[in-house]
């Protein structure tokens, strides 16, 4: 092996272009690709274990180190084989508690953390680059709010400068910067043309969802599980209205599930109602309805929605749903249940879209059957066996109800008096209410009488039904964010609790004591009716929402929401069928007959785009100045014609000066043509250190000295 | 019909084929004729993976992501261009190489001559030789001047370079271009040097016998000048027949004749006449060293050629072109050069 060849550790050649080893010190594509890595981790942290994010942190140090020179020693193959046999044997141990996205979070963040520490070759680089990109594309499934589409496209550009600066490494980060962006905006137009022709599939396996936790509702309103829901401000559910107006925010009530159970603490469902939800027992056939708002018009509208993963087979839709279905071809998997609400056959372990269609101010009139009607008058029991039942049997309600029912003998009468009640006592709406282990009902109605919609709605639901009138209670959303003519984003936080009672000439009228309570709950939001500002998304501090009262925060707020309404609008909700409206409209524009036009119209598109940059690049020709034109055209003419063999080759005597290049010609050149270029040579250096020259009119000189050295050969 | 002769039969197909695309020339500018241009392992890999991203979006219905990996698609196709207008920038030349000794390596000054467009060609140009895998990078963003590619000459001669081979993976590595150059600037190897003592001849006669040549005259040998003048202290690397024996004998004490020359040496080297003709070649050459270091007047007689004793570099460098340039010998052929 010659040392001459050795440049510090490194042989000037190489093997192999993918295995030469590059120096980590001041190298700046190893340094983005750690930046990248630790943006991505840091994104997913929450799915990382403690471990796994120690190693993460011990490579990104080292290399950073490395990076300003401070440090100069990959450590060795023996110790990264022995952490990652630790690493792997923590991740095996821990594996167990995972969903196995999060085991594969950690697999990928672990291999990379590990590769990122030896990094040496194009090799490792390329392998790394490709684990952060999957895991960047993990991280956008995982978050698809609109923000977090920003951050990973940023990430994938910073991916993107990585190898930028890795193939052209004497480049500044800069120029690669701009290289990179330029290269995508080239592509950018390639891509929606893509984008439109390439058909919306329906995906090709049932994979389960990313989302570790059981977001959303559960089938048990107990005071208090709705108000933890309250604090979350995870995307529920996004609408689209595609027929029929948007409805009013008092009029968004989302049905999703019927809960009619109640053992005096809190309510849950009863055999009768998940029996119900079967698949079987589903109405086929479209329900009685009666009018109940005679002052406003029965609307019907058509909807679309994409609901976010919640685990369950609960289907939130608007009262009252008419008709729902899914978007595959195949079978319908959503059936309306007898307590006249949607339900999935499948749970909902992704994200689901469905269209339905729901009439407004209308309320369901089936008649009861015999069955119903006990479920619905169900009381808990009053046996004194065991003691929580003692507990629990709210007598002082009971005694109140017995009172009230003398007084207020229809139903109107005494929903009227309930109503009453609790606004002379002055009740009030929020969010932590105190604990009430005993007696819930009475706490709430007597002792603490402050409390969220579950408290109001079980209350109610028991008084009614003390009374004597068949009730249940639902769960669901109230209201949503609209975000422009037809969308509406619904949050976590909008879940709300209400019951229906029935009654013969109105069918199942729906009661909201939270609308008597705090009425801009319904009408505007939770984030108006909370009386103390504070607990509203009080664990949620990075929410951009809660301050809203500081000025500038007030229009970065706003401008979110419009990019997430664009987003959530238009890109995040086209489907397939949007898309084939699109081409429709498009054929008619351009009367063409048949579909497949569009699709070869699509690629000859793309086809001319390509062509375009390829000759906009190779129209940029460098352009001399005149003199330098001609003067170089000079010093062709004496080479090509004049020369007798000389030593040196065509390629030295291009580099020569102009002085040198007259001293070699006086060698090689007849005397005439010598003292003709030697007259050439002093106009353009003259030119050159004059301190005004016009190129143009030293050009002319020039080019008149060319014409007769032409003429000297002749 | 062996392995090996399919194999060489498609390799000298190979060839034929590329000469015809790319002949021979002084300078390329690259374009359509001489690039070669596919996606990298990597660009395979990420074109793969892009697919990927598009089935996972399809599943998890992510829009954003079903977005990305058209992005993707579309920033690969885009790059292929971008590779193909970047390389086709390239305008290269070689210029005049220095002779060099069989067994060591020659430095070829690459030009990376200014082109046409504004523009100039960005990135690691990767340059190697024809079917030999050692590659050496340029950085084509900050190289002044030419660029000296090593390549190692094995035998003697005055050859063409064998077809140097230029790589480039710009911008982001999905595409690499390529092409194979052939350069017609030749390449002087000079015989490996081989310690020889030949003697340098004052006149030739030439004989009429076919291949062998009588030489005539008196035989001056290049280490012993005419007079004896005294005796000094014996040097590690003095010549050992230069020892004074029987002084060594007498005293005990090594001194070393000193002779000295009351004129330059002169005359001819010739091929010594035994059988392996390159052995000869090599001596010759390590002679011809010698001589010019000794600040002797030689000159050479070769079978092909004769040059008159001088002394120069340039004279030097004749006669050491003069048997680079030999004729290559069966035996030569024979032992594998």
């Amino acid at each position: 092996m010659d040392n001459r060849f050795t440049i510090g550790r490194h042989s000037i050649f190489a093997d192999s272009i993918a295995g030469k080893p590059r120096s980590a010190a001041h190298n700046n594509s190893f340094l983005a690709l750690t930046i990248a890595f630790c943006l991505v981790t840091f994104s997913l942290y929450s799915h990382v274990t403690i471990w796994i994010l120690l190693i993460g942190l011990v490579a990104v140090i080292m290399r950073f180190l490395l990076y300003l020179g401070l440090y100069q020693h990959i450590p060795g193959t023996r110790i990264i084989n022995i952490l990652g046999i630790i690493s792997g044997v923590i991740l095996v141990v821990m594996s167990r508690n995972m969903t196995m996205l999060s085991a594969m979070i950690n697999l990928l963040i672990m291999a990379s953390a590990l590769k990122i520490m030896v990094l040496h070759t194009q090799k490792d680089l390329l392998f790394i680059f490709i684990s952060v990109l999957f895991l960047a594309a993990l991280g956008l499934i995982i978050h698809d709010e609109f923000l977090f589409t920003l951050f990973y496209s940023g990430l994938v550009v910073v991916l993107l400068i990585t190898l930028a600066t890795h193939f052209a490494p004497s480049r500044s980060v800069s120029q690669s910067l701009t290289k990179t962006l330029q290269l995508l905006a080239q592509a950018l137009p390639i891509a929606m043309i893509m984008y439109i022709l390439v058909p919306h599939f329906s995906p090709f396996w049932q994979v389960p969802s990313p989302k570790q936790e059981t977001t959303g509702l559960t089938d048990v309103v107990k005071p208090g599980n709705i108000a933890d829901l309250a604090q979350s401000a995870d995307l529920a559910m996004i609408v689209r209205f595609t027929e029929g107006p948007i409805p009013k925010f008092h009029q968004r009530y989302w049905r999703a599930i019927v809960i009619d159970q109640f053992d005096g603490e809190s309510w849950s469902q009863s055999q009768l109602q998940r029996a119900y939800q079967q698949p079987l027992l589903a109405m086929t056939q479209p329900q009685q309805h009666v009018i109940s708002q005679p002052y406003d018009n029965i609307h019907l509208t058509q909807y679309k929605s994409v609901l976010m993963a919640n685990q369950t087979q609960y289907v939130p839709t608007l009262d009252a749903i008419i008709d729902i279905k899914g978007n595959s071809h195949t079978t319908n998997p959503y059936i309306i249940t007898a307590s006249n609400h949607a339900f999935n056959s499948q749970p909902q372990v992704f994200t689901t879209d469905y269209s339905a269609i729901s009439m407004l101010n209308v309320n369901n009139q089936r008649e009861l059957t015999q069955l119903e009607t006990e479920q619905y008058l169900q009381l808990p029991p009053s046996s004194q066996k065991l003691d929580y039942q003692i507990a629990h049997q709210n007598p002082r309600t009971q005694v109140w109800v017995t009172e009230l029912t003398k007084q207020n003998t229809t139903l109107k009468q005494l929903i009227t008096a309930f109503n009453q009640f609790i606004l002379t006592e002055q009740f009030t709406y929020t969010l932590q209410a105190p604990l009430m282990p005993e007696n819930m009902v009475d706490q709430f109605l007597f002792t603490h009488q402050t409390g969220f919609c579950s408290h109001y709605a079980a209350a109610m639901g028991y008084v009614l039904r003390l009374a004597g009138y068949p009730t249940r209670l639902v769960a669901g959303y109230q209201g949503g964010e609209q975000v422009n003519d037809s969308t509406l984003l619904i949050y976590q936080y909008d879940a709300h609790a209400w019951l229906e009672v029935y009654s013969a000439d109105l069918g199942w009228q729906r009661l909201d004591p939270t609308a008597v309570i705090a009425p801009q709950r319904i009408s505007d939001g939770l984030a108006h009716a909370l009386s103390n500002k504070d607990e509203y998304l009080a664990e949620e501090s990075l929410s951009l929402a809660k301050y809203t009262h500081i000025p500038g925060i007030a229009q970065l707020h706003r401008l979110l929401q419009q990019g997430s309404a664009v987003w959530h609008g238009s890109f995040r909700t086209f489907d397939n069928e949007d898309k084939q409206d699109l081409i429709k409209t498009l054929m008619q524009h351009l009367n063409i007959k048949h579909p497949a036009w569009i699709g070869i119209l699509g690629l000859s598109l793309i086809g001319s785009c390509l062509a375009g940059y390829f000759i906009y690049a190779r129209t940029d020709i460098a352009v001399h100045p005149d003199h330098v034109k001609w003067y170089l055209q000079c010093r062709q003419l004496c080479v090509s014609r004049y020369i007798q063999k000389s030593a040196e080759t065509d390629t030295d005597i291009q580099h020569y000066p102009p002085k040198k290049f007259v001293d070699w010609l006086a060698l090689h050149s007849t005397s005439s043509v010598v003292a003709e270029m030697h007259q050439i040579t002093t106009w353009f250096i003259q030119h050159e250190y004059r301190a005004t020259s016009d190129n143009h009119l030293t050009g002319k000189q020039i080019k008149a000295g060319y014409k007769r050295l032409k003429r000297l050969s002749k | 019909m062996s392995f090996a002769y399919l194999q060489q039969l498609l390799s000298v197909r190979q060839e034929k084929w590329i000469n015809r695309r790319i002949p021979e020339a002084v300078r390329y500018q690259l374009d359509n004729q001489s690039i070669f241009i596919l996606p990298t392992k990597f660009g395979y890999v990420f074109l793969l993976f892009s697919v990927i991203l598009f089935v996972f979006g399809t599943n998890y219905y992510s829009q954003p992501l079903i977005m990305l990996s058209i992005m993707l698609i579309a920033l690969f196709v885009v790059h292929m261009f971008a590779s193909f207008l970047n390389f086709a920038r390239l305008y290269v030349s070689i210029g005049n190489i220095q002779p060099v000794y069989a067994g060591t390596t020659a430095a070829i000054p690459l030009h990376i001559l200014p082109s046409q467009s504004a523009r100039p060609t960005r990135g690691t140009l990767w340059v190697s030789f024809w079917e030999i895998k050692r590659y050496q990078s340029i950085e084509l963003d900050t190289l002044e001047g030419p660029a000296n590619i090593r390549y190692f000459a094995e035998n003697r001669g005055v050859s063409q370079l064998p077809r140097m081979t230029l790589q480039c993976d710009y911008p982001l590595g999905l595409f690499r271009c390529w092409t194979h150059l052939q350069f017609t600037q030749p390449l002087t190897v000079y015989p490996q040097l081989i310690v020889a003592n030949l003697p340098l001849e004052s006149t030739i006669k030439l004989s009429q016998v076919k291949n062998s040549t009588h030489i005539e005259g008196k035989t001056l040998s290049l280490d012993q000048p005419d007079d004896f003048d005294s005796l000094v202290t014996f040097q590690h690397g003095d010549p050992m027949h230069s020892v004074a024996w029987k002084y060594l004998a007498k005293t005990g004490n090594m001194l070393r004749k000193r002779f000295v020359g009351a004129s330059p040496q002169q005359g001819y080297l010739s091929l010594p006449m035994h059988s392996n003709v390159e052995k000869g070649l090599s001596q010759l050459a390590y002679q011809i060293n010698q001589c010019h270091n000794k600040h002797a007047i030689y000159g050479l007689y070769l079978p092909t050629q004769t040059i008159v004793p001088n002394h120069s570099e340039a004279h030097k460098q004749a006669c050491l072109a003069a048997l680079a340039a030999y004729p290559i010998t069966r035996q030569a052929y024979r032992d594998g050069q």
